[in-house]
């Protein structure tokens, strides 16, 4: 009598794991060979519990005689399953039929007498034919083939998988080994007394299969068994409700006479439809509920998919670490979490998500993390398990690139209080490789732009240490045209006395000089006058650096200018042994529009430069009009421009070679100047040369000025007009 | 005009004039030998440009400072007014401010401001009073002389009229 109480009390979980298995994932081969499993052993239980029921010997042969179908058929199973789990491994087609030949034979032999022959006295005295060795045999061989195979996997695998192969096949070895004794080989000895007990063994694979299940996450069927079992409960509670309510109600009501027997029946019904229908409102409601509140429940594809979102879209640090962290928590429902990312050794940056921890974990202890991950309920104990639950960590994992360390994530407890499922784990595992990268890409990103601002405030230092050189290097120049200004200014005025009187001297003022002085004082007079002329190209250069380099107009006579010029410069052809012809227009030529002392001084200087350049022979002015144009040529028979010189002979303070030993105090202004003043009134300068031969310097002028004359030529016009 | 004489047998360049032949027949005119003042505070400069000018015929007078100077065109009345711009007490330019003040009447006295300086902005103020403006470095005391001439409306032999303040020198030198 105890042990068929004990059989029906097994066969309740029993029966209840295969069918969580099976709902929870009616498609995983693993899944549907355990519920085989099970189913297996629960019918192996019923035959069993029929059979120590039976009142006739007959009905008691015909239920031993059953037994063997499912018993063979867990062995077969179990061997299957040893090959499936926890990953497929192929199995031989030889193999294969030889484990599948016995489940034929027992069915073909299952109702001869080769199985049981005859029952006595209760089953307490069996008698068993050849089917029953060999079956028991290969019992055997099925047992010992599985769970050789499954120690060996158990050995090859580590953390969560070892955990469920190691109750899996605790289960399967403290419920076969029993059963096999109890059922198998002492009953071959005649020893028939324990046989009707043995099937309870199953309930030992039945607790440590579902530790496996629950402890260590064997088979996602957690969250079934949750549903089912809340389900469950609540349909029994409100039937009883309802149903206590509405008899309550009648008898107080209506004094319990009133209501009819089919009365009371609908009440209960419609309770049952009441408590049925319940469940479908309830998972309306919790759709609703689900999306404010956290449930522990998601989609890992939709995770991935917005944590890779972010990952493409954030580059900063900071950002990536903020929005990770926060988006993995708040999608798995993790109540704390921290990101240590560490560069050279040292934690670099730390990322916290919910409440802080009471102490920060610090490098050394974070070293001793360090594995790819490491899941505290899966430890036994020991210096990390004791580490992490000090910190209040459920999970760490440590983030590694290809070829870098980036740090940990360290995961606390989940909203739910529950342990991380396999779904957690495997979408963990993508996510950390992920994260790592991402972290890598925007730690090299943070510190190019950590690179960027030492180098941007170098820059800028270097900038403003320019900025400053710059200024002062202006206030030099500045101060060196202020120099020239004053120093030239300074200079005329005893030049102007000099020229002054050497003129007044030569004009006769002092009385008759004799031929030699005149001549002397006419060297000296030339030489004050090119003087006046070089501080007056000082004073323009400086003013051209200074913006102040004006052209003025007015009419002027250009014949009488340049014959004036010539006249001046004659005596020093002539002390030259050269000579020195003007060529003017054969007609009169109007007034030319052209700033007078400028253009003087550019005169002067062509004819000054060619006297010097010429040893021997001629320099000969030429002034031509060719229709709104003067055209002003002086030619020589000097040294000539060197080739290398010409393209810079026009620039400030540049002088050929050739020149420079002629004339070594030459500024190198003249031309450079000559080119202003001929160019800012809308002329072109004429330049030839042949080295050795000589040279033609010269302009051509508008006689009527292309822009509008300056403010300061209009003073000149209108004082004129007056 | 320029010649193509060789250096070696070539006349003095500049014809030595007596200045009694020359000038004479200039300076005097009708009411008497024209007032100049001269204002210049370097005595080398005024003293030049004196011999020349009273060799030519012309009263001078010669001060030193630009608060002489405004006394003497107010008592004096000069014909005309040769004003440096760097001087003690006013400058040349300050006087013409002063005289503007004044409300005196430039067109009865031209002036002629001569320096040394050559900044635009001077050359500008003095233009706006209606002065010449000259750079005295590059002028000598004839052309200062001739430019004179040519303000107070005086002909001289042989030249076109001419606003050129040089053209003087030219026929002059050449002749």
């Amino acid at each position: 009598m105890l042990a068929n109480i004990i059989l029906g009390i097994t066969l309740v979980p029993l029966i209840a794991l295969g069918l969580v298995v099976i709902i929870s994932n009616s498609k995983r081969v693993i899944n549907r060979l355990l519920f085989l499993f099970v189913l297996g052993t629960s019918l192996w239980v019923i035959f069993n519990l029929m059979a120590n029921l039976a009142v006739t010997d007959q009905a008691d042969l015909f239920w031993s005689r059953l037994t063997i179908v499912p018993a063979t058929m867990v062995a077969y199973v179990f061997v299957l399953f040893s090959h499936y789990f926890p990953v497929k491994t192929p199995i031989r087609r030889f193999a294969h039929i030889i484990y599948v030949l016995p489940l034929i034979l027992s069915i073909v032999f299952e109702p001869t007498n080769y199985n049981a022959s005859s029952i006595t006295a209760g089953q307490t005295n069996l008698a068993v034919g050849a089917a029953y060795y060999f079956l028991v045999a290969y019992y055997f061989v099925a047992f010992i083939s599985g769970t050789l195979r499954l120690w060996r996997t158990h050995n090859h695998s580590r953390g969560l998988q070892r955990a469920q192969i190691r109750y899996i096949l605790a289960g399967v070895v403290f419920t076969v080994a029993p059963t096999l004794l109890f059922s198998g080989i002492l009953p071959l000895f005649g020893i028939n007394q324990l046989l009707s007990i043995s099937p309870s063994a199953a309930l030992i694979f039945v607790a440590l299969a579902s530790i496996a299940i629950f402890r260590h996450r064997l088979l996602e069927v957690r969250f079934v068994v949750a549903r089912s079992l809340a389900y469950l409960l609540l349909l029994t509670v409100l039937i009883s409700i309802y149903s206590g309510i509405i008899f309550g109600l009648t008898q107080l009501i209506f004094h319990g006479s009133t209501m009819s027997q089919a009365q009371n029946l609908t009440y209960i019904i419609l309770s049952v439809v009441v408590a049925f229908s319940v469940q479908p409102m309830r998972g309306f409601f919790d759709r609703i509920t689900d999306r404010i509140f956290y449930r522990d429940h998601y989609d890992s594809e939709v995770v991935l998919n917005s944590f890779s979102k972010i990952i493409v879209s954030e580059l900063d640090l900071n950002r990536v670490l903020k929005r990770t962290i926060t988006e993995l928590c708040e999608k798995l429902h993790i109540q704390f979490a921290q990101l240590v990312v560490f560069n050279n050794e040292r934690v670099y940056r730390v990322e916290h998500y919910g409440t802080l921890p009471k102490r920060l974990m610090v490098a050394p202890e974070l070293a001793r993390l360090d594995a790819p991950m490491i899941v505290a309920d899966e430890l036994e104990g020991g210096e990390r398990k004791h580490l992490m639950e000090r910190h209040g960590l459920r999970l760490s994992m440590s983030l590694r690139t290809r070829e870098d360390f980036v740090g940990y994530l360290l995961l606390g407890d989940k909203l739910s209080g529950d342990i991380y499922s396999s779904q957690d784990i495997e979408l963990l595992e993508i996510i950390g490789k992920e994260l790592a990268v991402a972290i890598s890409n925007a730690k090299a990103y943070a510190q190019i732009q950590e690179f960027n601002l030492t180098l941007q405030a170098r820059v800028d230092h270097a900038t403003n240490r320019l900025r400053v050189a710059n200024r002062h290097l202006k206030e030099l120049d500045h101060a060196k045209d202020e120099f020239i200004s004053m120093a030239s200014h300074q200079l005329r005025t005893p030049l102007t006395t000099i020229k002054g009187y050497l003129s007044m001297m030569l004009e006769g003022d002092a009385g008759k000089l004799n031929k030699a002085q005149t001549e002397f004082v006419d060297y000296a007079f030339g030489s004050s006058e090119r003087m006046v002329n070089l501080i007056s190209d000082l004073l323009n250069v400086s003013r051209l650096s200074a913006g102040r380099f004006l052209i003025q107009t007015k009419p002027t006579d250009m014949v009488q200018m340049i014959s004036e010029e010539v006249h001046q410069l004659q005596t020093h052809a002539s002390a030259k042994h050269i000579k020195l012809i003007f060529e003017p227009p054969p007609e009169p030529l109007p007034p030319a529009e052209i700033d007078d002392n400028k253009t003087r001084q550019v005169v002067m200087n062509f004819i000054d430069n060619a006297i010097y350049y010429t040893q021997v022979g001629e320099v000969r002015v030429v002034l031509e009009q060719h229709a709104d144009k003067v055209r002003l040529e002086v030619r020589d028979t000097g040294i000539g421009v060197p080739e290398n010189a010409r393209k810079k002979l026009f620039s400030k303070f540049y002088r050929a070679d050739n020149a420079q030993t002629i004339r070594p105090d030459g500024t190198g202004l003249g031309l450079y100047l000559a080119k202003r003043v001929v160019e800012d009134q809308g002329g072109t300068i004429i330049f030839s040369s042949v080295e050795g031969k000589g040279s033609t310097f010269g302009f051509e002028l508008p006689l009527k000025p292309i822009t509008q004359p300056h403010e300061v030529a209009n003073h000149a016009r209108h004082k004129s007009s007056r | 005009m320029p010649d193509t004489n060789p250096p070696a047998k070539s006349e003095p360049t500049f014809t030595v004039t007596n200045p009694a032949d020359a000038e004479a027949p200039i300076a005097p005119s009708a009411d008497g030998p024209k007032l100049i003042l001269i204002a210049e505070d370097d005595p080398f400069i005024s003293r030049m440009y004196q011999i020349k000018l009273e060799s030519a015929g012309f009263k001078v007078i010669v001060k030193n400072n630009g608060r002489d100077a405004f006394e003497a065109i107010k008592s004096e009345h000069p014909n005309l007014a040769v004003l440096d711009i760097n001087m003690p007490e006013l400058s040349g330019l300050e006087v013409l401010g002063a005289l503007q003040n004044d409300s005196f009447d430039f067109s009865v006295m031209p002036v002629i401001v001569l320096t040394n300086s050559s900044e635009l902005s001077d050359r500008n103020t003095a233009h706006s009073f209606g002065a010449e403006y000259l750079v005295k470095a590059e002028l000598t005391p004839r052309q200062v002389l001739d430019m004179i001439s040519q303000k107070l409306g005086i002909a001289k032999e042989g030249d076109p009229a001419d606003t050129d303040p040089k053209d003087g020198k030219a026929g002059k030198g050449l002749k």
